[in-house]
């Protein structure tokens, strides 16, 4: 089953209908993507905008949560750019692909100990490894413990 | 309970201290009582104090077998049981005390009065007295008591648990015949006078109280019946209006000059375009769900929308006349 366009048309929900009546679809009119002023033509209802007789800020037109459900019903009818834009919400997948992760979630600080363990462990197995050496140099005497012990012989 | 709480909110809850500021606060508090007639302890807290008479073991009226203390070894009749201090005042258990002479009573003739004293509970162990078949009394001394099961006792009006001696089971401590019961004077009512009907009722359709007795009982005149306002009800229900300022007068008087804001229908170009994009999503989505899902949310109405049609419908046909 495929659509027309004016049988399409007229799925649109009336919510949408009623906004578009208002603020028609994108190609149609322009928007300015920043918050302007009153009298601007190409004023964007989801912004707060200035009235510049009175040098108030008049409150964005439509709350987030109204732009919200405005911009998730369009979203399923396909015809989301066709609203004015909304620089300032992110909807669906783009919100969490573009989410300002906090430092602390990225790298965890985790306890100074925590931090110096790996290389503490490393140190550790190196001088291990050459244990012999450094307790010679200390102490000359334990040349001859090693060679004596290197010189062992076992029967088997 | 009461729900006054500013009276207890000022006061000192000593109850709260530690013991050795309750000592504190004893002592100074003994400044102030005669001598001879100090309390030595402090009382109880509340929630502490044994009140119902299954706690306490024993009521008025019950021997007493004293374990401590200079009459130990003697039996005596409990007269009061104190539940601040948990412990009881014995008949036989009393000390001289001062007294001066403001406060003697009626035929005194010394300062010196032999005055209650208070005993422990934990001094005193329950005690019941019987006869052999010789006639001869005995007293039966409980080092604890087990109550078994519950009979209604006519002398206390209510029901009480049996008591037995711990161990020996088949021996009964009954509970004492309680303090005299109040006799009628002068001024009370005979008890058939109150069970007498003195009033009945006679008919449901008849109301009790006479029609005309109302309007005597109830003020018909009240200002609260009073279907009317005066004016200066009317003046204090009914704010004043304010005046407008200027800054407002010049802002509505812009408003009007304006012409109306008027909203026009979708043209056939933005109709066809919006069509055209949901189509070709419509037309790509297979899950009968969301097609299902996307159908019932186009048929859903919002008021608004109404309200704009109307003003559109309005607006062409002013324009066609």
């Amino acid at each position: 089953m495929s659509l027309s366009a004016k049988e399409a048309f007229k799925k649109l929900p009336e919510k949408l209908h009623n906004f578009f009546i208002k603020y028609p679809p994108r190609p149609f009119a322009e928007y300015s993507s920043k918050p302007s002023t009153i009298s601007d033509p190409n004023m964007n209802p989801f912004l707060p905008n200035k009235n510049e007789e009175t040098g108030k800020w008049h409150e964005p037109r439509f709350s987030l949560r109204r732009s919200a459900d405005l911009f998730k019903m369009a979203y399923k009818f396909g015809i989301h750019d066709l609203l004015p834009p909304i620089p300032h919400k992110r909807f669906y997948a783009e919100k969490y692909y573009n989410k300002n992760w906090m430092r602390g979630v990225l790298f965890q600080k985790k306890h100074k100990w925590e931090r110096e363990l790996p290389e503490k462990l490393k140190e550790r197995e190196e001088a291990i490894a050459k244990m012999d050496e450094i307790i010679a140099e200390k102490r000359p005497g334990y040349k001859k413990q090693i060679a004596k012990r290197n010189n062992k012989k076992v029967w088997w | 309970m009461s729900w006054n709480t500013a009276r207890k909110r000022f006061q000192r809850n000593v109850e709260s201290y530690p013991k050795a500021l309750r000592d504190v606060y004893l002592a100074r508090a003994n400044r102030f009582t005669l001598p001879t007639f100090e309390s030595k302890e402090w009382p109880f807290p509340k929630n502490e104090r044994k009140t119902k008479t299954e706690e306490i073991g024993f009521v008025n009226g019950d021997l007493a077998y004293i374990t401590e203390g200079e009459k130990k070894g003697t039996v005596s009749t409990i007269f009061q049981y104190s539940p601040e201090t948990d412990s009881v005042l014995l008949a036989d258990v009393t000390s001289k005390k001062l007294l001066p002479k403001p406060y003697w009573v009626e035929n005194q003739t010394s300062h010196l009065v032999d005055y209650p004293d208070y005993v422990k509970k934990s001094h005193i162990k329950l005690a019941a007295k019987d006869r052999d078949e010789n006639g001869k009394v005995y007293y039966v001394v409980a080092d604890k008591v087990i109550y078994k099961e519950k009979y209604y006792d006519d002398r206390y009006k209510r029901w009480l648990p049996r008591r037995y001696v711990k161990g020996h089971e088949s021996i009964e401590i009954p509970w004492p015949n309680p303090p005299s019961e109040p006799k009628d004077d002068y001024l009370s009512t005979k008890e058939s006078t109150v069970f007498e009907k003195s009033y009945e009722l006679q008919s449901l359709a008849k109301p009790p109280v006479p029609a005309g007795v109302l309007a005597e009982l109830r003020n018909p005149y009240s200002r609260y019946k009073k279907r009317f306002l005066t004016e200066a009800d009317a003046r204090r229900i009914n704010g004043p209006e304010m005046p407008l300022t200027d800054e407002q007068k010049i802002y509505l008087a812009k408003k009007t000059a304006q012409p109306p804001k008027v909203h026009k229908r979708l043209s056939e170009d933005i109709q066809d375009f919006i069509g055209a994009r949901i189509a070709d999503h419509l037309n790509n989505i297979e899950n009968p769900a969301m097609l299902a899902h996307l159908d019932v949310l186009s048929k859903s109405k919002i008021p608004d929308f109404q309200k704009t049609m109307k003003q559109i419908e309005e607006h062409e046909a002013t324009q066609q006349q």
